[in-house]
């Protein structure tokens, strides 16, 4: 078994999605492996604290503004760069309260539905939540950038509701299908991130479709008085 | 009470009179000068001529106040005006404008349609319902709709054409074309600088000459680019659950970075042939001057040239 393989073995063990048989093998390795017990304790531990995260945390008051000051100076930080270096959500910004952040700007939000059935499972919420994996690569930069994109969506959300009666039934419900179809995609992305966290594309999918979910709510917003 | 009924008799003449009516009025207008066209509902046809003056003729409807027509012989303003409030009851007015070649021009309509032909100015047209086609314009283009089709055919430098729900279709040899919808599908062809396409649920189909950098993106539809990849031409194609297939009609210098999470990856190029499987390949042909990334989430990446 090579690494990649344990490592989503490993995840499925946890989830108890191991075959017999898959289920003896893994056994055996964990067996011959300290390291590899570690980690599975590891794991065990972050989904008993996972499970009693409450649902909701309200950032302090004045965090906003530092993160919004600290986004902006990545945004202009990333003018410097070609397109092949390091994107602006890339950029080293301040990490010490991105799992509080990306708890209270919303990230719980999009992974439980809106009657809060969960749509991840307590591992995946935990390995996208806190990149529990010793090298993940859920990195808190991507963290953070996908909590301003979720911030930036709810704002947008309630900027398209204010304006629904301006727009035709025809124009909403394509507005309202294509976002559910980027919904869907963002779920898909997040639920394959969460079982490969190291998969640096993943991430950056991710990111670009909240780009787009964004950049066709900021459309709608801007579209022309049908009314 | 006599005088009262008179009095309505006349208005009402006066404003039947208006109603349903012939236009032709002619306006001079510069050469570099611009002309704005409001129209709500029916058509806005623009042609371009060689007369330093613009006609207006066709016909407005019924129940539509005035045409007013202000402004100078640097900005001319043409606007369809309703009574207050009363535009929705007014019927479809037709617009047929001749203008001067090289001025631009301004059209704005709710369901009005929109036809331009033969201006080469800049050129900036919207409509909410109506459709808009464009064929002219040598600097720059921008066609957006919301529910209607949009159709460009240009020599433009620059072409932004948009559409929520309609079908965007782009012929140019424009340096930089900027086409989107987001269920509709969108279509370049003949390009030969930058491109970037992006839909939601449409499909996207590129045609371009030589690919100096072409950014398409997709959710679910599929994405397809055909064409020359110049020396250092950069590709970032993506889709989430459609295919993505490129197909380079030379032999490509790039590196290469395909990646799919449950679809799969076929690459059929010189240096590269046969290579296929597994969810990311990095590969590079020739001497990798361009960059080549192209990715979907369940869908297949196909890459293909001679």
């Amino acid at each position: 078994m090579n690494t990649n393989e344990l490592e989503q073995r490993l995840h499925d063990y946890i989830d108890d999605e191991l075959d017999v048989s898959q289920r003896e093998a893994f056994e055996k390795a964990l067996a011959q492996d300290p390291a590899l017990r570690e980690e599975v304790e590891a794991m065990r531990t972050l989904l008993a604290e996972a499970a009693s995260l409450p649902r909701e945390i309200e950032p302090p008051q004045d965090f906003w503004p530092a993160l919004s000051q600290q986004m902006e100076h990545g945004e202009k930080s990333a003018s410097r760069f070609t397109r092949r270096g390091r994107p602006w959500w890339a950029q080293p910004i301040v990490y010490a309260a991105a799992a509080l952040l990306l708890i209270a700007g919303g990230m719980l939000g999009t992974m439980f539905r809106a009657d809060f059935a969960p749509v991840l499972s307590p591992r995946e919420v935990v390995a996208v939540l806190f990149g529990h994996t010793p090298d993940t690569v859920v990195s808190q930069e991507f963290r953070s950038a996908e909590t301003q994109f979720i911030q930036a969506r709810s704002q947008l959300r309630m900027a398209v509701e204010e304006q629904k009666s301006k727009l035709s039934p025809e124009t909403l419900a394509v507005i309202e299908q294509n976002l559910d179809i980027i919904d869907n995609a963002i779920q898909d992305m997040q639920v394959a991130l969460a079982k490969n966290p190291r998969d640096t594309r993943l991430s950056e999918q991710l990111l670009a479709m909240y780009q787009k979910q964004v950049d066709l709510l900021q459309q709608a917003t801007q579209l022309p008085d049908e009314s | 009470m006599n005088k009262v009924l008179v009095a309505l008799l006349i208005l009402g003449a006066a404003s039947y009179a208006v109603a349903g009516t012939e236009i032709n009025q002619t306006r001079e207008l510069a050469p570099d000068g611009t002309v704005s066209i409001d129209n709500v509902k029916g058509s806005i046809k623009i042609f371009g001529w060689d007369k330093k003056e613009v006609e207006i003729t066709g016909t407005l409807g019924n129940g539509v106040d005035k045409l007013d027509i202000s402004g100078s012989k640097s900005r001319l303003r043409i606007k369809v005006e309703y009574p207050s409030g009363f535009w929705r009851h007014a019927k479809e007015s037709d617009l047929v404008i001749h203008m001067p070649r090289s001025a631009d021009a301004e059209a704005n309509g709710v369901s009005a349609s929109i036809v331009l032909e033969d201006v080469d100015g800049e050129l900036d047209l919207e409509s909410v319902s109506g459709s808009i086609r464009v064929d002219g314009g040598t600097k720059s283009v921008s066609a957006q709709s919301v529910s209607g089709s949009v159709r460009v055919e240009s020599n433009a430098k620059r072409i932004e054409a948009s559409s929520i729900s309609g079908r965007v279709q782009v012929e140019a040899s424009a340096e930089e074309v900027h086409a989107k919808s987001v269920s509709g599908s969108v279509t370049v062809e003949g390009v030969s600088g930058r491109i970037r396409a992006s839909s939601v649920s449409g499909s996207i189909h590129v045609e371009a000459k030589t690919i100096a950098e072409a950014k398409l993106s997709t959710t679910s539809g599929s994405v397809s680019l055909e064409g020359a990849l110049a020396d250092g031409g950069e590709v970032d194609c993506g889709s989430h659950s459609g295919s993505v297939t490129i197909e380079f009609t030379n032999k490509p210098s790039a590196r290469f970075d395909l990646s799919t999470f449950s679809g799969s990856i076929h690459v059929d190029l010189d240096n590269a042939r046969g290579l296929s499987g597994g969810r990311n390949l990095s590969f590079t042909t020739g001497e990798g001057k361009g960059e080549v990334d192209a990715n979907s989430f369940s869908g297949s990446v196909r890459i293909s040239g001679k």
